[in-house]
């Protein structure tokens, strides 16, 4: 393709933008997204919950391990394919008979008819083979063939960490690839990527470290404190040793979003559930 | 729920991607005929290599060290292909321009080019 083809009027790009609505979660995540509106009665813009991550957003879930990242990308994969809108789930880490086990006890707790999520999910196991996440080419063309195969609307790929561990030189060019190529695909998208417990949680190695937030379009950052002094007990509101878990969205370039750290509990079903911000939280539950 | 565990598609295959790459090298240079004519046969070996150079730098996503490593060859040898001139080397077979490095490896890009672009729904 010659490189004008690339370069285009403003005006001739009206038809191809994309429509910015959400794509629900399952969660009150759903309500950390907003779009701004004109309300003609009050004559000013107000802002709106968007309803869901944003339609066609590349996005990046990251955090330490035992986070709840791996469960809010399965509850959101739970979540759309009862919709009935189909999901392309790239499992890196965990083998695809695992993965089965936990989809499933996801779409009971959350009250989903489990026939219609497995029609609708399709699962790349990159697990167990070698190539899958290594040879990005082969990685690309079974993605295609995927998306084709079930018409997916939708992609998780846990985790993306897992295409270049062993080869973190490689991150950013790799990242790019799968942001270009679920871009072209109209994927709505999210990508787990694992932080490293030395990464404090407001630093940009946050959001996945290695310039990967700079590529996607924004980064969800996952938490978690354990309550090991008295300072905290009484900071939090809890008893020494209890785990508090927060959530908060580490930019996004599609739409406006809450900018406060929210907390959240990983529920006796395995479901993530966003309570309140930390702020209301701090000082006492 | 439908589990795909092996690789799906031509990227699969990286022999089969250099192949294909081989083989548009060719056509690009007139087909195989004119390299036999213009005495230029001993182009493919060159052609070959770097074919695999630039299957394995785009669709495998490997560092130079890695396809040096792979192939039996030295990084500079894989940094002179992946930063051989494409636009030099049009020139230079149109019949204009000095006699440019690397013509296997730009050859080998323009060809890989050519075959993303033609079936580009990958």
């Amino acid at each position: 393709m010659k490189h004008e083809a690339y370069v285009y009027e403003l005006g001739e790009l009206r038809e191809r933008a994309p429509k910015i609505f959400g794509i629900p979660t399952g969660t009150k995540l759903d309500e950390m997204f907003y779009t701004v509106v004109y309300d003609e009665r009050e004559g000013k813009y107000v802002k709106k919950p968007l309803g869901g991550i944003p339609h066609l957003a590349v996005m990046n879930i990251t955090g330490i391990p035992d986070t709840g990242k791996s469960i809010l990308a399965e509850q959101f994969a739970v979540y759309q394919a009862a919709r009935n809108y189909p999901v392309l789930f790239i499992t890196v880490e965990s083998p695809a008979h695992f993965l089965y086990t936990a989809l499933k006890q996801k779409a009971h707790a959350l009250g989903l008819d489990f026939e219609t999520v497995e029609e609708n999910i399709i699962v790349i196991d990159a697990s167990q083979d070698a190539e899958l996440r290594e040879n990005m080419g082969a990685l690309l063309d079974t993605i295609a063939y995927a998306i084709r195969r079930k018409n997916t609307k939708n992609v998780v790929i846990d985790s993306v960490t897992g295409l270049y561990e062993h080869r973190e030189v490689l991150a950013r060019q790799i990242v790019r690839q799968i942001f270009n190529f679920l871009k072209k695909w109209s994927q709505t998208a999210l990508l787990v990527s694992q932080k490293r417990s030395s990464q404090s949680s407001e630093t940009a190695e946050a959001a996945g470290g290695l310039a990967v937030a700079h590529i996607v379009d924004g980064t969800i950052v996952m938490d978690k404190t354990v309550i090991t002094t008295r300072w905290e007990e009484r900071l939090y509101g809890r008893k020494m040793g209890e785990v508090i878990r927060t959530i908060r969205i580490d930019g996004c370039r599609l739409v406006p979003h809450a900018s406060e750290t929210y907390v959240f509990e990983i529920t006796d079903t395995g479901l993530i559930d966003i309570k309140r911000p930390l702020s209301e939280v701090v000082g006492g539950d | 729920m439908e589990v795909i565990t092996r690789p799906v598609g031509e990227g699969a295959n990286i022999d089969r991607l250099a192949e294909r790459i081989f083989h548009e090298s060719i056509r690009i240079l007139g087909g195989l005929k004119k390299l036999v004519e213009y005495r230029n046969l001993t182009w493919l070996p060159s052609l070959a290599e770097a074919a695999y150079v630039i299957a394995l730098k785009n669709d495998a996503v490997k560092t130079n060290r890695e396809i040096a490593e792979y192939l039996g060859i030295t990084e500079q040898t894989v940094r002179n292909i992946l930063s051989a001139d494409e636009r030099k080397v049009e020139e230079y077979l149109r019949g204009g321009g000095e006699h440019p490095e690397h013509i296997a490896g730009a050859i080998a890009k323009l060809a890989y080019r050519a075959i993303k672009t033609e079936g580009d729904d990958v």
